[in-house]
C-alpha cells in the first residue's frame, strides 16, 4: 500500500499495450529504482471500473498511463488532472465501464486519491490492435519522455509535500 | 388524421446495456402496429473458430466470448467434452467448479444491480450520479463485486478471462491459506448480502404481471448452477442432450443474433426464471431472508429480476462458504482419452441457460461447435415484453418517455448483446 501508484492501462494488443510497456520501462529505469522502498509501486491494470478503484485505494497520488486517439500527432504525450476527464454521463455497461465513468464514480464515493494524474499518449488513427504486434514507431519513441514525465510528476508531488510539511511545522 | 407524422430519434447511447440495439416502434391509431427489437452487432464466429481445434483448447477460447461470464462458457464447455469422453470428475472438482461459478454470479449480479439497473428505479441517468446520493449502496455493490472477482481469481488466476479451468478440472488446486483468507471475506459479506436482498425488495418497481414461460436447470437437491436437467413451468423436463429436440433457433431479418423458441414460443431464462423454478431449492438462511421480504415466488413480474439477482448473490455467498469450509487441496483434474462423438453441456450463466454442443472427430479435434447463449434465448421474450410494457405505459407519452421506458425494460434483462458498440436507435412512427 504505497502512497504513490503508477498504473498502466491497456490490453495486450498493438498500440493499446502502451500503458503496460510504459510501466515495464518505468520499473527498469534508474530514476524509479532510486526511489525509496515502499514509496511508489507500479502495476499494469486490465479492466477499468471497480478493479481500477481498488488499485488506487489508499494512495495519495495515482498516475494513470493510457493510449488515446484524439487526432493529435501520434506519440504526443498529454497530461490531465482526473477532474478534467471525469464524466458520470459517459455510457457504461457491465462490459464497458470506461475510465471517465470510473473516475466519476470514485469521485462521487470519495474514493479517489488526493491527486490523480492521467498521462495519455496519442496512438495513430489507423493503429491496429492485432495480437503481439510491437508498438508503432511514434508511440515507442514517446516512451522515454513518458518515463521522465512520470518521474517528474512524482518528484514535484514529493517536493510540494515537503514544502507543505515545512510550512505547517513553521 | 391522415397526415403521417414520423419522428426519428437517434439516441447516441443506450447506456448500461451491452451491444448495439435498436428499437423500431410504429404506432397507429393509439396502438402498436409494429415493434422490432433488433440486434445489429456483427457475428463473432466463435463456433467457426473452434473447428479444427484440439478439445483441450476449448475452455480458454470460449472464455474470450464474454468478459463478465467467462466461467460460464468454460464450465458448459468442459462439461460437454467430459461427458463425451466419459471422464468422471471427482466430488472435489465438482465442488470447486461450483465455488468458482459462485464468484461469477456474485460479481456479475452485483455489478448489474448497483451500477446498471438501480439507477433506473431511482430516477438517475447513471451510477456515478446515483452514487452521490446513495454512496453506501453503491459502495456495497463494489465490495460485493470485488469479492466475486476474488473468488474467480482464486481458481482462475485473474477475474477477466480466467485461465485456471481445463477439460478434466483445474490446472492447480488453490493453496489452503488463500482459501482461508477468502472464507473470512465471504463470511464478512453475509450482512451485505442480506441487506441487499431486503433493500432490493423495497425498491419500487412497475407492477406489471406478464404471462411467460420460465426455463432453467433443476437439480435434485441444489439450487442449479453447474448441473441439472432442463425444466420449464410448462412441464418440460429433459436431460441437456435433448435440448435440440425442443428448442429451435432461427434468424430474423432485422437481427444478427439468433432467436430461440421453445416449441414455437418465447421463453425467459436468467435469475427470475431460475428462482421461479427453484425457489424451493434455496438453502437457509437464503430462503428465510427472501421470505422476510414478503414477495412471493414464482413471480410474474419481470421487474422482480433485480430481487432475484440479489437472492442469488446471497445464495452464492452461502454456497461458496459451504463449499470452501474445511477445504483441503486435492488432485485438481482427471484425464483420459478423447473419443469421437457429440458432447452436450449446460450450466446456468448469470444471465441464464448456456448450452453447448461439440462434435469431436477421430483426431480429438472439434468438428463442429454450437453455443446457445442466454441473450439469444431471451431475445424473443424481450421483444414481447417491450410490446406489452410500452402499451401498458401509455402510447400517448412523449418519445423521450417511451424511449426511457423501453430502455428500462431491456436493461432489466441484463442483455449481453456483444462487447462492441452501444446504442439504441429509436424510431417512432405515429399515424
Amino acid at each position: 500500500m504505497t502512497p504513490v501508484r503508477v498504473l498502466g492501462l491497456g490490453s495486450p494488443f498493438g498500440d493499446d499495450r502502451l500503458g503496460w510497456i510504459a510501466v515495464e520501462n518505468l520499473m527498469l529505469s534508474d530514476g524509479f529504482r532510486a526511489l525509496p522502498e515502499g514509496f511508489v509501486s507500479a502495476q499494469i491494470c486490465d479492466p477499468v471500473g471497480n478493479n481500477l478503484l481498488e488499485s488506487m485505494r489508499g494512495a495519495n497520488l495515482a498516475i494513470l498511463i493510457d493510449a488515446a486517439q484524439s487526432g493529435s500527432a501520434p506519440g504526443t504525450v498529454r497530461r490531465f488532472d482526473a477532474r478534467q476527464i471525469e464524466d458520470g454521463t459517459e455510457p457504461c455497461s457491465s462490459h464497458g465501464f470506461g475510465l471517465s465513468s470510473t473516475l466519476a464514480l470514485g469521485r462521487a464515493l470519495n474514493d479517489l486519491p488526493d491527486k490523480v494524474i492521467i498521462l495519455l499518449v496519442e496512438i495513430p488513427a489507423d493503429a491496429e490492435f492485432g495480437p503481439a504486434n510491437g508498438l508503432s514507431a511514434p508511440v515507442a519513441m514517446a516512451i522515454p519522455d513518458l518515463t521522465l514525465a512520470v518521474l517528474n510528476e512524482i518528484a514535484e508531488w514529493t517536493a510540494r509535500g515537503i514544502c507543505e510539511s515545512v510550512r505547517s511545522s513553521a | 388524421m391522415n397526415e403521417r407524422r414520423e419522428i426519428k430519434i437517434n439516441v447516441p447511447v443506450l447506456a448500461r446495456v451491452e451491444g448495439e440495439g435498436a428499437l423500431d416502434l410504429h404506432i397507429r391509431d393509439g396502438r402498436i402496429e409494429n415493434l422490432k427489437f433488433s440486434i445489429g452487432e456483427p457475428p463473432r464466429l466463435f463456433e467457426k473458430f473452434l473447428e479444427g481445434r484440439e478439445a483441450f483448447e476449448v475452455p480458454d477460447m470460449v472464455a474470450r466470448i464474454c468478459g463478465i461470464c467467462p466461467v460460464a462458457y468454460q464450465m458448459s464447455a468442459v462439461q460437454a467434452l467430459e461427458s463425451l469422453f466419459g471422464w468422471r470428475s471427482t466430488p472435489w472438482i465438482e465442488a470447486m467448479r461450483r465455488a468458482m461459478y459462485c464468484g461469477e454470479w456474485i460479481q456479475s449480479h452485483s455489478l448489474h444491480i448497483h451500477l446498471l439497473a438501480a439507477p433506473d428505479f431511482f430516477g438517475y441517468s447513471s451510477a456515478p450520479e446515483m452514487a452521490r446520493d446513495h454512496p453506501d449502496e453503491v459502495r456495497r455493490g463494489l465490495r460485493l463485486q470485488s469479492l466475486g472477482n476474488e473468488l474467480i481469481r482464486l481458481f482462475g488466476a485473474r477475474s477477466v478471462h480466467p485461465v485456471g479451468a481445463r477439460v478434466g478440472g483445474f490446472h492447480s488446486a488453490p493453496p489452503k491459506d488463500r482459501v482461508e483468507k477468502l472464507l473470512d471475506r465471504l463470511r464478512a459479506a453475509l450482512p451485505d448480502a442480506e441487506n441487499l436482498v431486503a433493500w432490493t425488495a423495497t425498491v419500487e418497481v412497475p407492477q406489471d404481471r406478464q404471462d411467460f414461460i420460465s426455463v432453467a436447470l433443476r437439480h435434485p437437491s441444489e439450487y442449479p448452477l453447474y448441473s441439472g436437467r432442463i425444466v420449464s413451468d410448462t412441464g418440460l423436463d429433459i436431460p441437456v442432450d435433448r435440448y435440440e429436440d425442443h428448442f429451435k433457433e432461427h434468424q430474423e431479418p432485422h437481427s444478427t443474433a439468433l432467436y430461440s423458441l421453445l416449441e414455437g414460443r418465447s421463453y425467459l431464462v436468467g435469475p427470475l426464471a431460475r428462482l421461479n423454478l427453484n425457489w424451493d431449492r434455496l438453502p437457509e438462511p437464503v430462503s428465510s431472508t427472501l421470505a422476510k421480504t414478503g414477495i412471493p415466488f414464482p413471480s410474474r413480474n419481470v421487474f422482480h429480476s433485480m430481487l432475484a439477482r440479489a437472492v442469488e448473490i446471497h445464495l452464492a455467498i452461502v454456497e461458496a462458504i459451504r463449499l470452501l469450509e474445511n477445504y483441503e487441496p486435492d488432485v485438481p483434474f482427471v484425464s483420459g482419452h478423447t473419443c469421437v462423438g457429440s458432447g452436450f453441456g449446460c450450466t446456468e450463466a448469470p444471465r441464464g441457460l448456456l448450452w453447448h454442443r461439440y462434435d469431436v472427430g477421430e483426431d480429438g479435434k472439434i468438428l463442429k461447435a454450437r453455443i446457445v447463449p442466454p441473450t439469444s434465448q431471451n431475445q424473443a421474450r424481450i421483444a414481447e415484453d417491450l410490446h406489452r410494457s410500452i402499451e401498458a405505459f401509455g402510447l400517448d407519452r412523449s418519445d423521450g418517455e417511451l424511449r426511457l421506458h423501453g430502455e428500462k425494460v431491456i436493461r432489466n434483462y441484463d442483455p449481453c448483446i456483444s462487447c462492441a458498440t452501444h446504442f439504441l436507435k429509436l424510431k417512432v412512427t405515429r399515424e
